[in-house]
């Protein structure tokens, strides 16, 4: 009887928490959201699930739990915290990206640039609101709305706040069909929406190969803490432009992308523990996030306008490309496209809006080895 | 707490962080950056113009079946030629 009684002492049900109650809770609504309204399925499933099995108490002495050293699911969260997850994800983005419509209209990247504003705005927010310089410049990576970007400059300044930002940065991410239209219908015209652009030119063979090693030279030279990721992102790029390379490619961007994608999703998603989680610090972070996204969205639409200013007649820049700035690819064009059609259902944006949408790829990634440098100065 | 101290505070804060500076700074990069990409995307083709009349471009086509050839052709003329290649003609 006394064994029975031991071994019920040490079951979850004997350790659970209320605040773990409200982590499974949110794990189930990642689940739910992603299986009935496809809100990023392929990171809110895992993460979903990860909150689940992270919010499961244990016996510490099991060895178990992913802050437990020696426990499989701390080696799995090992690549996370040592920022070898997200190269890795840049790695397959890369290959898979066609980086076209972005060669042929090279103004567009500025966009990108524009963009990034929001990441800036929310590390000022942040300061505001106590969190140190560190935690700030991890905060702010949120409005990249790359969630690899964020992972990797929070492991690096604040890892206690990963779990987080990381959660942050995925969820806005799923809601970005949410997030954006009520800003950039506010911020436009109904003339502006309706602005057709030319059609983008043919890009040559020998253009897609010199880009990603011209542009990875670029970004490397002025930001070298972007190296990981930028490098990554346009090695990937090679590989699949090189077209000698095809096999390479073709694994980085399905089975090494998913394989990265399942443990970087699940190993996040389990190091939300209650106790770390359910804080002020949390709440304010997601408030901060929402405040990036929607900075972000919104400098990205003005300065297509501000650019416009400069434009002649009919080679005007439709603003709503402008928010695809924020890199969360391609749902952002998604957005522009879907918005573009519901004021004029012949005017087509998708291409227009990818090229800034890629930019703000490397904007973000930008953005993270700056951030990085200027700290570990 | 009036508006002006919760203003000057918050100033305060991101000033003893170098907060604005960082901003500046950050985003006087980023745009640099993508910038200098966006023009050497813009320079490309001239470059590439000058470089095609010393190295001629190959065309990389990549072959794909012709309409209307189903994935059950295409496997039939494998077994053919599997086939002929088996019975040594």
């Amino acid at each position: 009887m006394d064994i029975l009684i031991s071994f019920l002492g040490s079951t979850a049900f004997a350790q659970f928490s209320l605040g773990n109650i409200i982590m499974i809770v949110i794990g189930c609504t990642f689940i739910t959201l992603a299986i009935t309204k496809h809100f990023e399925p392929l990171l809110l499933v895992p993460i979903g699930f990860g909150i689940i099995i992270g919010n499961i108490p244990s016996l510490p002495s099991m060895n178990v739990g992913i802050y437990d050293s020696g426990s499989v699911m701390n080696y799995l969260y090992f690549g996370v915290i040592k920022g070898i997850f997200p190269p890795l994800i840049f790695l397959g983005i890369g290959a898979m990206t066609d980086f076209s419509t972005m060669i042929s209209n090279p103004r567009l990247v500025l966009l990108g640039a524009a963009a990034q504003a929001g990441i800036f705005m929310t590390l000022l927010g942040a300061l505001v609101l106590g969190f140190t310089p560190a935690e700030a410049y991890s905060i702010g990576i949120i409005g990249g709305a790359d969630g690899p970007t964020s992972i990797f400059l929070s492991s690096k300044l604040a890892p206690h706040l990963l779990g987080a930002i990381a959660i942050a940065a995925y969820s806005y991410m799923a809601l970005v069909p949410v997030i954006q239209p009520p800003i950039m219908k506010l911020l436009t015209s109904k003339k502006e929406r309706c602005i057709r652009m030319k059609p983008p030119r043919t890009v040559t063979q020998r253009e897609k190969i010199f880009f990603p090693i011209i542009a990875f030279m670029v970004c490397a030279m002025i930001v070298p803490g972007s190296i990981s990721l930028v490098g990554m992102l346009f090695f990937g790029n090679l590989l699949k432009e090189s077209f000698v390379t095809e096999r390479l490619a073709q694994t980085a961007r399905t089975a090494l992308i998913d394989i990265v994608t399942i443990i970087l999703g699940v190993t996040v998603g389990a190091s939300t523990h209650a106790q770390t989680f359910l804080t002020t610090q949390s709440i304010l972070i997601f408030g901060l996030g929402a405040f990036s996204f929607a900075i972000a969205t919104a400098s990205g639409v003005m300065f297509a306008k501000f650019m416009n200013l400069f434009m002649k007649e009919g080679n005007k820049i439709n603003p709503l490309v402008g928010a695809a700035g924020v890199s969360a690819v391609p749902d952002s064009a998604r957005v522009a496209q879907m918005v573009g059609l519901e004021n004029d259902p012949n005017n087509h944006l998708l291409m227009h809006a990818m090229a800034p949408n890629v930019s703000g790829v490397i904007g973000s990634a930008v953005v993270a080895g700056v951030l990085w440098s200027m700290f570990v100065k | 707490m009036a508006l002006s101290e919760v203003i000057q505070t918050a100033l305060a804060s991101i000033d003893a962080a170098r907060g604005f500076d960082m901003t500046f700074a950050g985003l006087t990069i980023t745009f640099t950056a993508l910038g200098t990409i966006a023009t050497s995307i813009a320079l490309l083709p001239k470059f590439l113009s000058v470089l095609n009349k010393f190295v001629p471009e190959k065309s990389h086509q990549v072959v794909k079946p012709k309409p209307g050839v189903t994935d059950e052709i295409v496997a039939a003329i494998g077994l053919s030629l599997h086939s002929l290649k088996s019975s040594g003609k």
